[in-house]
């Protein structure tokens, strides 16, 4: 395959590095628009990512110095980089918070990137980083439509919604596929039923539901979030209720707001004139 | 005089046995009479009718009470209410009795009542047939009610119900559910028989204090509401 310049350059440092990590055993998956690229999006133009594990950054760092690149300071304490040449090389371990496992690394499988068999990152872990790595300064969706729209058959969407459920910026990009159709109304999180029709039901549900048979639950949705109200006898039945409104309202988030009856008040009484 | 002590919607079941009775220690010091005002079970099969019997057994003061709509669930209302009165449980339905108390004679009549609404917001026997026996049940436990009433002679006498005799008691509950929380036939005979009080359960998210258009006191006595373990209300003619 035919590339332009700039990418035959980054295609020869990302070479060169999974060949230093390999030759040294440092375990590591391609990441990033790379990872992508391998998977069979359009080549990143930008720079090399690895996924390593956050106790080995130093060592790979050590590794890719050995082999000829020269590290480089960082201010972030989520990625450590050395430069090849004009070739940036991030080595991330901690994306958004979320350590790099070995699991995920486990994940990766062995694909032919320009001639040479790389691990590249799980589709889903891919988009998973790449979701959760929008900020309210790095929002833009046009590269990520692109991957995800190459991608799509190789990701398991369901999961990716779960795992980036506290992304405002994430779940708006899934509406988005599910608005182009990249992706369906399922995948996307766009609930079934309209939230008062989803509330009304449930209602009815925890009324008529014999593990909970609660009458007098209120409930509250709100996009992906359900909050139950009320008072329930005793704090088995509230456990009850949280768990039937949890299997009713599979892929939303339910929050139990609710308390147990009291019955300790003082008695006092009262006269009737 | 005489004092009363009530609650209703104890929601009892295996789990909570023992739980409320711990409460009752005090009962005897408290109250002539203890008023049940119904949905004492949760789903209301016979294990949980059986807890309640435990439960409300053996007081040092008659125990008087009706079912609830929970206590319908499981069509054993009327093995629970055996339950209850092989452990000498006073259970109305549609009756009523009257209990010799230190401070006089107290005529409790009890039913368990039924929705329809109140007076200018309340459903008719008109149309479906599911309709009309809707609101047939509603009219047949007020006029059940009555007649309880018309059989008694004491001085003293208090209503027992599980549904609401008014809407005063309900504020707190969602204006559109009243029609499922109460009827207003049964404060007109409440009204009618003069009655000194009428209590009740069924809205947990009620207030307890209320009044009948005929000037009752009507007390909303659902454990939720209550928050204590029984009201406690003195009476005198
Ligand atoms: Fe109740
Ligand atoms: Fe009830």
């Amino acid at each position: 395959m035919e590339h332009e310049p700039r990418t035959r350059a980054l295609l020869t440092t990302l070479k060169r590095v999974a060949g230093a990590f390999k030759a040294d055993g440092v375990p590591f998956a391609l990441s990033g628009g790379f990872a992508a690229f391998a998977r069979g999006a359009p080549p990143s133009r930008h720079d090399v990512d690895f996924a390593v594990l956050p106790e080995d950054a130093e060592r790979a760092l050590e590794v890719l110095a050995k082999a000829g690149l020269t590290p480089a300071d960082t201010v972030e304490d989520w990625l450590v980089k050395a430069h090849d040449g004009d070739v940036l090389v991030d080595l991330i371990h901690s994306p958004s918070d979320l350590p790099v496992t070995r699991a995920m690394l486990d994940r990766a499988t062995p694909l032919k990137v320009d001639s040479v068999h790389v691990p590249v990152l799980d589709a889903t872990d891919l988009l998973v980083m790449r979701l959760r790595a929008f900020t309210e300064h790095e929002c833009d969706f046009a590269g990520p439509l692109v991957t995800a729209r190459a991608l799509r058959e190789q990701v398991d969407w369901e999961q990716v919604r779960v795992r980036v459920r506290g992304s405002p910026y994430a779940l708006a990009f899934l509406v988005l596929l599910g608005g182009l159709d990249v992706i369906s109304r399922e995948e996307s999180g766009m609930p079934h039923e309209a939230p008062q029709y989803a509330a009304g039901h449930l209602q009815q549900t925890l009324a008529e539901d014999p593990r909970t048979a609660e009458q007098g639950i209120r409930v509250r949705v709100v996009g992906e979030d359900v909050y139950l109200s009320g008072e329930v006898s005793c704090p088995r039945r509230r456990l009850k209720v949280v768990e039937v409104a949890e299997e009713t309202m599979a892929g939303y988030r339910v929050h139990d707001e609710l308390s147990v009856v009291r019955m300790d008040g003082p008695i006092r009484e009262e006269r009737l004139p | 005089m005489i004092t009363v002590a009530a609650v209703g919607d104890v929601h009892l079941d295996e789990e909570m046995r023992g739980r409320y009775r711990e409460r009752l220690g005090r009962l005897a010091d408290d109250a002539d009479v203890l008023l049940l005002a119904g949905d004492l079970t949760k789903h209301g099969t016979v294990e949980e009718g059986r807890v309640v019997a435990e439960e409300f057994r053996g007081l040092p003061v008659p125990v008087v009470a009706v079912l609830g709509n929970h206590d319908y669930q499981s069509d054993a209302q009327d093995k629970i209410a055996e339950t209850m009165r092989a452990e000498g449980i006073t259970v109305l339905e549609g009756d009523a009795v009257a209990l010799d108390c230190a401070g006089g004679r107290l005529g409790v009549a009890g039913v368990k009542g039924f929705g329809m609404g109140f007076s200018g917001k309340c459903a008719s026997e008109f149309g479906e047939p599911e309709m009309k026996s809707f609101v047939r049940h509603s009219r047949d436990a007020a006029e059940r009610l009555r007649e309880a009433f018309k059989s008694l002679d004491t001085e003293l006498t208090v209503a027992l119900t599980h549904y609401s005799p008014v809407k005063d008691t309900l504020v707190g509950e969602p204006p559109e559910i009243y029609p499922f929380l109460g009827s207003y036939l049964l404060a007109e005979a409440v009204d009618t028989a003069g009655a000194h009080l009428a209590v009740h359960g069924h809205a947990h998210k009620g207030t307890e204090c209320g009044l009948t258009p005929g000037g009752v006191r009507v007390r909303n006595v659902a454990l939720p509401v209550l928050g204590r373990p029984y009201g406690v209300y003195r009476i005198q003619d």
